[in-house]
């Protein structure tokens, strides 16, 4: 007949004393870590230990704990990865399209009316300018030899110009802006490819030290995924050697981490951006050996966003090829100079000379009202024919551009392409807010740490430890009094 | 599904800044009066308000050019009917003259026409507020010499008009005109039935201090009568444009106001509206805070403090 002694039921405590300290600590260490980012819960999974057959069947010798394990869902890390991706992408077109809202300085304001007691509203500075030029013109026609309702043709034809002027600096600057902060981005997707590069080594050396799994180190890298996953859309790939490899999702021979490479380090490649606001594609992506990346590459996380705003929304200006708002405020520019110069120049001045031009430059960014005709406003050709000082009618067709669909339609376009890119961009961002979240409290649900459920538990494994504690002090009894007896 | 603790806090955060969103965007309506600030806050209603903004803006200016040809059509109506007066005034001395009357009254009578000529030729020179005849034609000649009373041969007879409305153009200068050469038409002459006012007045006034009382009865004054009958048209035409004027700004005043309303209409906050959505989202608010605050504040952790072990 076998028997496990009195030493035996000793030893089983004493496991039994670790098992369920392990367990403690564990939840310890759940509940420090409840507010880490990438953190999972972990669980201690306890067991029972080996079985003793004698002659009267199986006696158990004690509980241990079998592995220390880290609860998360890959399918739904792989999910949360890629929408914050697309939420990195959202948020940026949120924020960079009503920045350049706000550049081309376009909105709605409302005044107390001086006739009644109801209130007026008005466009913003552009449109306003245009209305407010128009409106002198016309009452040029009016009064063609009015000295005032000429300067003031000139001054209305001034602001008009520096308003388009000021838009297009101001567009010109978030787009230099936001191509600085391309940089800063890459930057930091060269950093965070180098951490995760480093993890990727720790976890090898933790893994082939101890024979186990490095939870905490899989939990950092985990954070530093998102983050990256959230300044530009990558793929994932989990290696056989615990590591993971990083490659942009638009190019996948971009590698950015390839187990301890990263950041250009090895095959890997680091990321930088070139800015030529006269090229027909103003921002590029290269990799430190593929070179300039496609069009529209890399197309999501935040440097996405930045490629789409820079190249797309604002655009080249028309001369250098472009087709965004740059290029469409040339081209208002451009119709209203063409159109008012021909008109001008098809009339006559105050003193029955033929017209001159009456706008200068070669777009938004430099019209201006031609010096001549500044210091000299009688030269505007408000008369139809010459020696006719009184005849307004060629300023009437002056005035009467307004209705010209390339003049003041074409830039309430432009300002209905920003606002629906902008419009769109916020609307996207609240839907991926709703994803993101969703995805996110499902993956809570899986690794999260409830403090209820981690107590209770801490309950359990106290009243566990104190029972045992009690075993072992019990047999502790039995053994001093097998002791005393023998004396 | 399972819950978690950050389940409770992330839910808290996420709709306490959806409210307040919703709360921060309402404010700023009823503060500035306006639903839509910048055109991504609604870019179909932002395109429609645009595109009537513009549209007010295009009467504004209507309304000014109208303002500016009011005031000239009631200044050409106004020297037309001075001008009828002294040319059936002048009818009236001739009609006055009889066969027997003496020299010397005949010779007043001339007196009296030559101060009509004079009056009608300090109404034909008349100059605008910014120093320009008004009569003188598109090219602003005198059309009636100040000093001798002769027409200036180099008179434009053309005229001018203001776009009062689209495609509505009104007359707001009309020319003297002048027997030339060349001879150009005008209410002082027309070429067609021969008629020529300062002529025929000159005339009257030469004949009656002559004691020409044959001619003062005869042919000067059928010469005032033609005279008479052309200033007649110019009265009946300056105050039709007067009218047409009036009208297009009757027209143009509606328009405005419709045309303010819709925008006003568009773009505008209901505030009676959005205080009982402020109000409500307010409760809402509160409402969630509430709820948010007791579920974070439930925890195993208040009934444990005291747990024995045996």
């Amino acid at each position: 007949m076998y028997s496990v002694g009195l030493n035996g039921s000793l030893y089983l405590g004493a496991s039994s004393l670790d098992a369920q300290q392990l367990a403690i600590q564990t939840i310890g260490n759940n509940l420090s870590n409840i507010n880490t980012p990438g953190y999972a819960r972990e669980r201690a999974n306890l067991v029972e230990s080996n079985v003793v057959t004698d002659g009267e069947g199986a006696i158990g010798t004690g509980a241990t704990v079998s592995n220390i394990q880290s609860i998360r869902s890959s399918l739904l890390d792989g999910m949360v990865q890629q929408s914050l991706g697309s939420q990195g992408y959202a948020d940026d077109q949120a924020s960079l399209t009503a920045t350049v809202q706000t550049a081309l300085g376009e909105s709605f304001t409302s005044s107390a009316s001086s006739s009644s007691t109801s209130s007026t509203t008005s466009a913003g500075a552009i449109q306003t300018a245009l209305s407010t030029f128009f409106g002198a013109l016309q009452t040029l026609a009016a009064s063609p030899s009015d000295p005032t309702a000429r300067e003031d043709v000139v001054q209305d034809g001034s602001s008009l110009a520096t308003s388009l002027n000021s838009a297009y600096a101001r567009i010109q600057q978030v787009q230099s802006s936001t191509a600085s902060d391309a940089t800063s981005i890459t930057s930091q997707i060269n950093q965070l490819s180098q951490t995760i590069a480093s993890l990727n080594q720790q976890i090898i050396q933790v893994q082939s030290a101890s024979g186990g799994t490095a939870d905490s180190l899989v939990d950092t890298r985990t954070a530093d995924l998102d983050q990256l996953s959230s300044l530009v859309n990558v793929t994932s790939t989990a290696q056989s050697d615990g590591t993971i490899k990083v490659a942009l999702a638009d190019a996948p021979s971009v590698v950015l981490v390839d187990g301890d490479d990263g950041g250009g380090a090895g095959t890997t490649q680091s990321l930088s951006v070139s800015y030529d606001p006269t090229s027909t594609t103003p921002l590029t992506v290269s990799g430190s050996s593929s070179g300039a990346l496609g069009a529209g590459v890399p197309s999501g996380g935040s440097l996405g966003s930045h490629l789409e705003t820079v190249n797309n929304l604002i655009g080249a200006p028309a001369a250098d090829g472009g087709t965004g708002v740059l290029a469409q405020l040339d081209g208002v520019a451009n119709a209203l100079k063409s159109q008012m110069n021909t008109a001008n120049e098809a009339g006559y001045d105050l003193n029955g000379n033929a017209g001159t031009a009456f706008f200068t430059g070669t777009g938004a960014g430099n019209l201006a009202v031609s010096s001549t005709i500044a210091s000299n406003p009688s030269l505007i050709a408000a008369a139809s024919a010459t020696n006719s000082p009184l005849d307004g009618s060629n300023a009437q067709a002056m005035a009467n551009i307004q209705n010209s669909s390339t003049v003041v339609p074409a830039f309430q376009n432009v300002v209905s392409t920003v606002a629906n890119a902008a419009s769109t961009a916020a609307t996207n961002q609240t839907t991926q807010d709703q994803i993101t979240t969703q995805l996110q409290n499902q993956q809570q649900s899986v690794s999260g740490v409830s403090i209820d459920e981690e107590m209770t538990n801490l309950i359990s494994f106290q009243q566990a430890y104190s029972a045992s504690a009690r075993f072992v002090t019990t047999i502790s009894s039995i053994y001093d009094t097998l002791v005393n007896e023998v004396q | 599904m399972r819950v978690t603790s950050n389940t409770y806090t992330n839910l808290v955060i996420s709709s306490s800044q959806t409210e307040q969103q919703q709360l921060a965007l309402l404010q700023n309506q009823i503060s500035t009066g306006n639903s839509i600030q910048n055109p991504s806050d609604n870019p179909e209603l932002y395109a429609e308000a645009a595109q009537d903004q513009t549209t007010l803006s295009q009467l504004d200016n209507y309304t000014s050019a109208a303002n500016t040809a009011t005031t000239l059509t009631e200044q050409n109506n106004t020297a037309m009917t001075s001008l009828h007066q002294i040319v059936a005034q002048a009818g009236e001395y001739l009609a006055s003259v009889t066969s027997n009357m003496s020299s010397t009254d005949m010779q007043n009578l001339g007196t009296e026409m030559t101060d009509l000529v004079s009056e009608l030729t300090s109404i034909v020179n008349q100059k605008g507020s910014d120093g320009n005849y008004l009569f003188g034609g598109t090219s602003n000649k005198a059309p009636i010499n100040p000093t001798t009373g002769d027409y200036n041969t180099g008179t434009n007879g053309e005229t001018t008009s203001i776009e009062v409305e689209p495609g509505n153009s009104v007359q707001t200068s009309i020319a003297a005109g002048s027997s030339g050469p060349p001879a150009t038409d005008g209410f002082l002459y027309d070429s067609a039935t021969g008629t020529d006012v300062l002529a025929a007045l000159k005339q009257a006034a030469s004949d009656l201090n002559s004691g020409n009382a044959t001619a003062a009865q005869g042919a000067d004054v059928t010469a005032v009568n033609n005279a008479l009958n052309l200033v007649s048209s110019y009265v009946g035409s300056t105050a039709a444009n007067m009218s047409a004027v009036s009208l297009a700004t009757t027209r143009l005043s509606a328009q405005t106001t419709a045309q303010s309303n819709t925008l006003n209409n568009l773009v505008q906050t209901n505030l009676p509206a959005a205080s009982v959505q402020l109000q409500q989202l307010e409760s809402q608010y509160q409402a969630s805070l509430e709820a948010g605050t007791r579920v974070m504040n439930l925890s195993i952790l208040n009934y444990i403090g005291n747990v024995t072990t045996t």
